[in-house]
């Protein structure tokens, strides 16, 4: 591995430059990231579409209810939890991802035997922090509570799940982003190994990574999250543009609902996940100096070669 | 894979002299706040107009008619010669790209002209599209697409190496980053030791460029980065040097990069080898000058070299 041959340039930017970057490396490696989240995504989008399908209702629904009125508002409520389950999940889901483009950054193209093999054997901290103190895997339990009961009890689900659960897990994502990254990336374990004393635990290395950036980080996921809201209008919308010209219907149908705005939110979910690499890329050469690191030990390198 | 093919945010241009320039590109989401900026100073010019148009026609005898007329046609000139306009006469920028130090420029480097501004401009609708109509929202409401989803401009900018969308495409141009480059830092070293060790440097000891520049790169930085860290970072290169020069061991590796960069950017050695460093004239090999490492060494030279106390505690 050439330390200093990278397939993306090293250098610090700023947090408008990475957004900008990562449709770059969304273009050039499109197959093998379509391939891995396609793979990754499958099992959550079939769970999310049949514990969503009753919500999806709106009409027996609204005949349920005693206290809604309108099909609109259990409308506007499938939405959001279709959006926050995908939000919740997609960083456990684009595990593979994260570890392609982690690599790919070194000019690698693990294979896909090579991608899940590594992924698997990082599954159990994968689980424990991204799966369950993280929500990713945590998020089916009350979607499960609400394909039992679907009808909408807006004192439960409003504070306990919308701004509880989901603020919760949005937060906690916006100031420690890397969880991934240190996870597969640098392969901390999550327990420090008496074997292997020089290599840090997660918690340490999360909070050693994250602590002296919590400010910038939460602003930047802040802008972030803006700029994701943006193009999953942008795509959304433009499927109904197409959905119209294709059959003269131009509204925001069932299709939309079912199949085409979890897909869009997917795709903006997997384009952060790239975002999210990139940022993390950023972190380490402000905070570490990576990029001084690899010149150094390019360096180095070249100087034994010569000495030999 | 070479460093070229490396996905970054520069384009370099090569001028008809053979003259090498990089510019910085922005993406859509560098250029968003600039629209924004531009549509909301065109908002509150129309709101301005609207204004004074209701004051001329309470004061003057002008007939309703006839001040709608003229309010639509400010917002109609607003709309299509705002950017028209101001890019051809300021340089390729509008207020907005003017804010957030944007530019627009010809793909081979030189300023816009107005048949260029013109034909980025007028191809604005078609990067807005596909615009959705109001229907979407209300099922009575009137089929006007007057909703713009801008995706046709951020998958033309995606699929472009320079970010261009239709308009740029058409009109040969791009827009870049107008602000200063980055000018590396006058770097400080703090601690006297550092001159002396230089002087154990062997003499004949030669650099190689890449070498030069990691280490000018590890000077600059080295201030923002924690000591244990900056001890961590510099082993990795000192660990070999410190075997080549026959050093002790515990010789503080920070210190011992910080001679290096003293050596070969400082030191009277340092100005004598600037000559060896001096590029041929331009005109033969194509080259700018920031190109070399000549002037890498004259950015890199601190103004005053420091001396206070020692702060590093390893022993020579």
């Amino acid at each position: 591995m050439q330390l200093d041959k990278t397939a993306i340039v090293i250098s610090q930017r700023s947090a408008v430059e990475m957004v900008d970057l990562s449709l770059f490396v969304m273009r050039r490696y499109w197959q093998p990231i379509t391939f891995f989240a396609f793979l990754g995504i499958l099992p959550f989008a079939i769970a999310d579409f049949v514990l969503g399908w009753p919500l999806a209702q709106y009409d027996s629904l609204l005949i349920a209810s005693q206290d809604i009125s309108t099909a609109s508002v259990y409308h506007f409520r499938y939405l959001c939890v279709i959006t926050a389950l995908i939000l919740i999940q997609s960083p456990f889901a684009l595990s593979a991802v994260t570890y392609f483009i982690g690599h790919a950054v070194f000019i690698e193209r693990p294979s896909a035997r090579q991608v899940f093999s590594a992924v698997w054997k990082r599954i159990g901290s994968m689980v424990f922090v991204v799966g369950i103190l993280r929500m990713s895997l945590l998020s089916f339990v009350p979607a499960c509570l609400l394909f039992w009961n679907p009808v909408f009890r807006p004192e439960i689900e409003i504070p306990l799940y919308l701004l509880g659960l989901c603020g919760m897990v949005y937060f906690v994502r916006g100031f420690r982003p890397f969880a991934g990254e240190i996870l597969l990336l640098e392969r901390c374990p999550i327990l420090k190994s008496k074997n292997r004393p020089e290599q840090l635990a997660y918690g340490q290395r999360s909070r050693w990574l994250h602590s002296s950036l919590y400010n910038e980080l939460l602003g930047v996921h802040l802008g972030v999250t803006i700029v994701q809201v943006l193009t999953a209008l942008s795509i959304s919308m433009s499927l109904v543009f197409l959905i119209g010209v294709l059959t003269g219907i131009w509204r925001w149908g069932l299709w939309m609902d079912l199949f085409l705005y979890p897909l869009t939110i997917w795709i903006v979910s997997t384009w952060g996940a790239v975002i999210r690499f990139l940022l993390y890329m950023n972190s380490r050469i402000r905070t570490e100096g990576w990029e001084i690191e690899l010149r150094l030990k390019a360096e180095a390198q070249r100087l034994e070669e010569m000495a030999r | 894979m070479n460093a070229q093919n490396a996905i970054d945010l520069t384009a370099v241009i090569t001028t008809p002299e053979n003259i090498q320039f990089e510019y910085r590109i922005a993406g859509p989401f560098r250029r968003l706040p600039a629209l924004l900026l531009d549509f909301a100073i065109r908002m509150m010019c129309l709101v301005a107009i609207f204004i004074l148009m209701m004051v001329v026609g309470a004061t003057a005898a002008i007939p309703s008619g006839m001040i709608f007329f003229l309010i639509l046609l400010a917002s109609f000139a607003l709309d299509w010669f705002y950017g028209l306009f101001f890019e051809t006469y300021w340089n390729g920028q509008t207020p907005g790209k003017w804010l957030t130090m944007i530019q627009v420029i010809s793909v081979d480097g030189r300023p816009i002209n107005a048949y260029q501004a013109t034909v980025r401009n007028f191809l604005r609708l078609a990067d807005f599209a596909p615009m959705v109509s109001l229907e979407m929202f209300a099922a009575d409401a009137p089929p006007a697409y007057v909703i713009p989803t801008f995706l046709v401009s951020l998958i033309c900018m995606t699929l472009t190496s320079r970010f261009q969308r239709l308009g740029d495409l058409a009109a040969g141009t791009m827009v870049v980053v107008n602000e200063r480059s980055w000018v590396p830092a006058n770097v400080k070293l703090e601690d006297t030791r550092v001159v002396s060790l230089s002087e154990h440097i062997p003499a004949n000891f030669r650099m190689s460029p890449t070498l030069a520049k990691a280490i000018a790169l590890y000077a600059e930085r080295r201030g923002r980065i924690s000591i244990g860290r900056r001890t961590e970072l510099a082993s990795h290169l000192a660990n070999p040097l410190l075997k080549q020069f026959n050093f002790r061991d515990d010789t503080s590796p920070d210190l011992l990069l910080c001679a290096l960069y003293y050596r070969a950017f400082v030191s009277k050695e340092a100005f004598s080898e600037v000559k060896r460093f001096a590029p041929p004239p331009a005109t033969d090999t194509g080259l700018t000058s920031k190109d070399t490492d000549a002037t890498l060494l004259v950015n890199l030279m601190p103004d005053s070299l420091e001396l206070p106390p020692p702060i590093l505690k390893a022993p020579l």
